[in-house]
């Protein structure tokens, strides 16, 4: 084993629960939800009113009474499943049009998770080790502060997003399934234009321009993780926002709030973004995520975000325990 | 060569100065006992020669590298065992030892898993159940394992009990300890570590106010035990320091004439309490 797998392999263990068992949790918990949604619409008087009404791109739920067009799990559903229940009528272009926004939303809850572990797991990753005194172990190995730190973004940022991939497959899976045996419009037909492939393809090239999207966030989450004696959530949210609150004040700009809300939005939920409602330039599909990749913004961010890296690295040098 | 060679290190927290103008020199085949009352800057010396601080000043070498600038290099043969609990409660035995394994070109596995064989440390429990003891039998297992010129031991056996305390010792000198390694040791149980120390050090604001091998410890200092009839003559003598007993009094000398000493009590070697409290508590 070399050191860098012996690194790698000892990030995944220390988070494992965090990047492997939670966003299994979040995929059993959204299978029985789904599971129990449908046998509530079929066992109740409740009616599953689904119009595929294209000028207003909307879709009417009620279940009895209640309209469910609020929380997460229902916009999952709504877009995610019951759309997609009576396809009959559909040319191919509408259902694969219907597809695409289904397995973009059923994303949602597993990205905006995955974004939360990796938040926590990266203000922990330099503090943690410095307040139970581990550091002087991990430290009285030939392993320079450089490979530590980098290993730790490596993993969390590319590496440990992989069980998430294969959850939202695996849900979106388990949609088409239900569709197939509950739905109308063509066994065949459905799963011909499931486009599973290409979407694996887009969640693993995805992650991997979302992992540089979104490394002004985790280098400076690295960073303060490797400063903060205490607190280091409190450190990481308060100390962007007075440069964020002053700026306008003085320079009636805002660069520093627009670059953090438009990185921390697409860090949070790389599908959402394909909802386009403050105007983001989706990327969800190969060609949207290449384009990302031509634009200046993402590459300041990478600068940024290296120099955080590089200052975490210089930090982690300097501080032992705590 | 030395292992390790250290003059006039300066390292100072805001006012307060950790080491102030520290010398050590350590040749290979020695253990060295670093000796001094609490914030003396032991934890600090040590540390700077981990390469885990970087200094306000002085110059230091270890094994021929800057510790602080090349903590990575210096790591492949330099082990370190610090008061107990430093290795990591979530990870398993034996993920530790394939994490060893693979970032520690000199640590050989076959050997950590005869030693941890004696113990009562099984390779598939995680290191938060493992006792006390437990923990450092583990991290003893792992250090013999790691082919080091130096090792660093930093109150190992803080919070173990009798019996470990001594095995861990054991094991150290038998199974670690050979002509070309060097150990460095800093304990407040002073008693524990005398008889295999070969030289002494003893820190004191941040200097080493003394520092001998025990051969010459035995050559240089003395102890007299008198009655108290002959205090007032003795004291003439210029001892370094006294302490009354229930039986007289205890004088510590150095460099004295023994012969002339003898005709007024017993004379003896003082240990290293005694030498501790003779140098250190006088200055206090």
């Amino acid at each position: 084993m070399s050191t860098a797998t012996a690194l790698i392999r000892r990030e995944w263990l220390e988070h494992k629960t965090g990047f492997g068992w939670v966003p299994i949790a979040v995929l059993g918990t959204l299978v029985m939800l789904t599971v129990f949604v449908l046998m509530l619409a079929s066992t109740t008087s409740a009616t599953i009113n689904v119009s595929s009404n294209q000028s207003s791109n909307g879709v009417n739920i009620s279940l009895g009474d209640r309209a469910q067009d609020t929380d997460v799990v229902s916009f999952v559903l709504q877009e995610g499943l019951l759309t997609l229940f009576d396809y009959t009528d559909w040319s191919d272009e509408e259902l694969t049009d219907r597809i695409d926004k289904a397995r973009t939303s059923v994303a949602l809850p597993f990205q905006l998770v995955y974004f939360l572990v990796a938040v926590f797991a990266l203000l922990g990753s330099l503090h943690e080790d410095r307040r139970d005194r581990t550091v002087l172990f991990w430290k009285s190995m030939p392993v320079s502060d450089s490979e530590t730190v980098l290993a730790k973004l490596v993993h969390i940022a590319w590496l440990a997003p992989v069980v998430t991939i294969a959850a939202i497959l695996a849900y979106q899976i388990f949609i088409l399934l239900i569709v197939s045996i509950a739905g109308d419009g063509g066994f065949l037909r459905l799963w011909s234009h499931s486009g599973l492939i290409m979407e694996f393809i887009e969640l693993a090239v995805g992650y991997f321009i979302q992992g540089l999207w979104a490394l002004p966030i985790y280098g400076w989450l690295l960073l303060v993780s490797a400063v903060a004696n205490r607190v280091p959530f409190v450190w990481a949210v308060l100390l962007p926002i007075v440069p964020a609150v002053l700026e306008p004040v003085l320079f009636s700009s805002s660069i520093v709030s627009d670059g953090v809300a438009n990185h921390l939005r697409f860090a949070a939920l790389p599908s959402a973004a394909n909802m386009s409602r403050a105007g983001f330039e989706p990327a969800v599909h190969i060609g949207e995520q290449l384009r990302l990749l031509a634009s200046t913004d993402l590459w300041i961010g990478v600068v940024i975000g290296a120099g955080f890296v590089a200052a975490a690295i210089y930090m982690r040098h300097r501080n032992n325990e705590i | 060569m030395s292992l390790i060679s250290a003059q006039n290190l300066r390292k100072s927290y805001g006012d307060t100065a950790a080491l102030n103008g520290f010398d050590l020199n350590v040749e290979p085949g020695r253990i060295v006992g670093l000796i001094g009352p609490n914030g003396s800057g032991k934890t600090t010396a040590l540390k700077s020669i981990l390469g885990l601080l970087h200094l306000d000043g002085g110059e230091l070498n270890v094994l021929g590298l800057d510790p602080y600038k090349q903590r990575k290099e210096l790591m492949t043969r330099t082990a370190y065992i610090a008061d107990v609990g430093i290795l990591p409660r979530w990870m398993r035995v034996d993920h530790l030892l394939d994490f060893i394994e693979g970032v520690h070109a000199s640590f050989d596995r076959a050997i950590a898993e005869a030693a941890l064989e004696k113990t009562d440390v099984k390779l598939n429990k995680k290191i938060h159940v493992l006792s006390k003891g437990m923990n450092v039998q583990l991290h003893l297992a792992i250090t013999l394992a790691i082919d080091a010129k130096i090792l660093v031991l930093d109150e190992p056996t803080l919070g173990l009990d009798i019996l470990y305390r001594q095995r861990f010792y054991d094991s150290v000198l038998n199974d670690y300890y050979q002509d070309n390694r060097s150990i460095l040791i800093t304990t407040h149980e002073v008693r524990e570590i005398e008889h295999i120390l070969t030289d002494v050090v003893f820190i004191h604001r941040g200097k080493a106010c003394l520092s001998l091998t025990m051969d010459d410890l035995a050559k240089q200092f003395c102890k007299l035990t008198s009655g108290q009839e002959s205090a007032q003559k003795i004291r003439e003598l210029k001892p370094i320091a006294e302490r009354k007993t229930l039986q007289g009094s205890e004088f510590i000398f150095r460099e004295a004439n023994t012969e002339e000493l003898a005709r007024y009590g017993e004379i003896a070697t003082p240990n290293l309490v005694d030498l501790f409290i003779a140098v250190i508590g006088e200055q206090q």
